[in-house]
C-alpha cells in the first residue's frame, strides 16, 4: 500500500473509535471523588503545616518531598517544591528527589540524569550539532537508564537516567556542578543535550541562577518571539540587537529578586498570554531561552522560580521588543 | 469584573473534552480492548488531576498526556497484566464496522508495541519525527528506525525520498 493511502485509511479507521459518555461520567466521578478526598485531612498536609511552624520558630525547614495535591506544580517535572524563606527574600529550591513509591505519586517525566547524587534536568539552553565538539569536556561517565514514570527513590543510583544509556560529559566553560552534556553518535550523527542542576540551591537574586548561564558580556546575537508564534510553533523570530539595551536588561536580570513559584504574584501567570520569549546566543554558541511575562517577571527553563526585574528596566526592554 | 473561582478538577474535565478521543485511540492501539483502553484513559486523567502539572500551552499538555498514557499502557503490558502481544482474536474492534477498516486496525495492532506507538503518532496524529522523539523521550534515530521497521512490516511503499 502507498504511504499516503495508508495514512488516509488508517485515520478513517481509527476515527471510528471514540470515547463514550459512560467514560466521561466515570472521569467526572473520579474528579468528584478526588475533590472529596482533598477536603479530608492528610498526613502530608500535617507535614506541610509542621514545616511552616518549624520555619516560624526559626528551625530550618527540612527538604522533604511534598506531594500535597496542590495545583502549584513545577512545570513538566514536579519533582521539586519551592519553599520561600521570607526574612532574606531568598527562594530555596530543595534538592530534587523522587517521591517515595509508598506515597502513590509518580514523578512527571522530563529528561534527567543523576550525577554525583544530584538530579540534572533537561536544560533551557540548546546547542547546535556543529558546536557540540567544541563544548564537549571530559567524560564523566555513562548513564544506565532505568528511571521511568514510576520510579521511586531506590531507582536513583549514580548515573541513572531516563534517557537511556548515553555518555555524559562536562561542558567546557561551565561548572559540572551546574551543567553536564549527554553525547551519543548514532549512524554517524551526533546527538547532544545539556542538563542543568537547578535544584538544591538558594536563590537570592538573578545572579544565583541566571549568572550560571554566563550571559553578561558574552552575548553574540539575540532574537525574540511573540506568544502566538511560540505557542503555535511558528518560529517567527524577530531580530533583537545585542546592544546596550539588552546588556542593561541582563544586568537588571542578574539583580532581580527571586519569586517562588507558588507566590500569589505568579501563581496564575500561565493563565495569561502576555509573554515574549528571547533567545540569546552566547559566544560559545549555546542558545539560552528566557521567557518574559508582561507582569514583569522572567523565568529560565523549568527552575521553579521567577525573577522580578526592576520595573523600569523591564518595561523599557519589553517595549523595545515591540508587538 | 469578578472572576469565578475554578474548582479543583475543572481543568481535568476541560482537558477531557479536548483530548479524550486522542488518548482513548492511543490506548486502543496499545491494548486492543475497549474496556482496558477506557480504564487507561481514565487513569491518565486522574493522574492529571492528582499531579496538576502546569503547562506552557495546549500542545505541551497534549504531549504530556500522550506520554503518560503511552507509558501507562506499556507498563500494564509489561507487568504481565496482559500478555505483551495483543492477540488478534481477543481484540475488541467492534466499533469499527467496515471490514477493510477493521483489517487495517488489526494489521497495525499486530505490530510489536514499540513500532505501533511510533506508527500511530506519525500516521494518525501527524507528529514529526522530532516531536515523537520529544514525546516518547527516545532519540530521533530510534524514531526513524522504528518507523522504518514498522513500514516494512506493514509493507508500506514510500512516496519520494523526503519521508523520514
Amino acid at each position: 500500500m502507498k504511504e499516503d493511502q495508508f495514512r488516509q485509511n488508517y485515520k478513517k479507521a481509527v476515527n471510528q473509535m471514540k470515547a463514550n459518555e459512560a467514560m466521561k461520567r466515570n472521569v467526572e466521578q473520579a474528579v468528584r471523588a478526588q475533590r472529596q478526598e482533598q477536603k479530608k485531612p492528610r498526613r502530608t498536609l500535617y507535614i506541610a503545616a509542621s514545616i511552616v511552624i518549624a520555619a516560624g520558630i526559626g528551625l530550618a525547614a527540612p527538604s522533604v518531598w511534598n506531594q500535597v495535591n496542590a495545583p502549584t506544580a513545577v512545570p513538566d517535572t514536579e519533582v521539586a517544591q519551592v519553599e520561600p524563606v521570607a526574612p532574606s527574600g531568598s527562594v530555596v529550591i530543595p534538592k530534587m528527589e523522587l517521591p517515595d513509591m509508598a506515597s502513590g505519586v509518580s514523578a512527571d517525566m522530563i529528561g534527567l540524569v543523576v550525577y554525583q547524587n544530584n538530579i540534572y534536568t533537561q536544560s533551557g539552553t540548546s546547542i547546535e550539532a556543529a558546536n557540540i565538539e567544541a563544548l564537549r569536556g571530559e567524560k564523566l561517565g555513562t548513564t544506565t537508564g532505568g528511571i521511568d514514570e514510576w520510579s521511586g527513590k531506590d531507582d536513583y543510583i549514580e548515573l541513572a537516567s531516563n534517557i537511556g544509556a548515553v555518555d555524559i560529559y562536562a561542558v567546557k566553560g561551565y561548572d559540572p556542578a551546574f551543567r553536564v552534556m549527554s553525547y551519543e553518535v548514532i549512524d554517524g550523527q551526533v546527538f547532544a543535550q545539556l542538563y542543568d542542576m537547578t535544584n538544591g540551591i538558594t536563590v537570592s537574586s538573578g545572579a544565583d541562577l541566571i549568572g550560571k548561564l554566563q550571559l553578561e558580556g558574552r552575548v553574540a546575537s539575540a532574537q525574540w518571539e511573540g506568544y502566538d508564534s511560540w505557542n503555535n510553533g511558528l518560529q517567527q523570530l524577530q531580530p533583537l540587537a545585542a546592544d546596550e539595551s539588552l546588556g542593561s536588561f541582563i544586568a537588571a536580570l542578574y539583580a532581580a529578586q527571586p519569586v517562588a513559584e507558588d507566590d500569589a504574584r505568579v501563581a496564575n501567570i500561565y493563565d495569561g498570554q502576555d509573554r515574549k520569549i528571547i533567545y540569546v546566543t552566547l559566544a560559545d554558541n549555546t542558545r539560552v531561552q528566557l521567557v518574559l511575562f508582561g507582569e514583569g517577571f522572567v523565568r529560565y527553563s523549568n527552575a521553579p522560580v521567577f525573577f522580578e526585574v526592576e520595573p523600569g528596566a523591564f518595561q523599557s526592554f519589553w517595549d523595545s521588543l515591540g508587538e | 469584573m469578578q472572576r469565578s473561582v475554578p474548582r479543583p478538577g475543572d481543568h481535568v474535565i476541560q482537558s477531557y473534552e479536548t483530548h479524550a478521543d486522542t488518548l482513548f485511540r492511543i490506548a486502543m492501539m496499545h491494548l486492543g480492548r475497549r474496556q482496558d483502553a477506557e480504564e487507561a484513559t481514565q487513569d491518565t486523567f486522574i493522574k492529571l488531576m492528582e499531579k496538576a502539572p502546569a503547562f506552557n500551552d495546549g500542545e505541551h499538555q497534549k504531549a504530556w498526556l500522550i506520554r503518560v498514557i503511552t507509558n501507562h499502557c506499556k507498563s500494564l503490558l509489561g507487568r504481565g497484566w496482559r500478555k505483551r502481544e495483543v492477540k488478534l482474536e481477543s481484540l475488541d474492534t467492534a466499533a469499527v464496522e467496515d471490514p477493510e477498516d477493521r483489517a487495517l486496525i488489526e494489521l497495525v495492532l499486530s505490530l510489536p508495541l514499540k513500532y505501533r506507538s511510533v506508527i500511530h503518532l506519525y500516521y494518525y496524529e501527524d507528529y514529526t519525527v522530532k516531536e515523537i522523539s520529544d514525546i516518547l523521550r527516545i532519540s530521533e534515530s530510534a524514531v526513524k528506525m522504528r518507523l522504518k521497521r514498522g513500514r516494512e512490516l506493514l509493507k508500506l511503499e514510500l512516496e519520494g525520498d523526503t519521508t523520514p
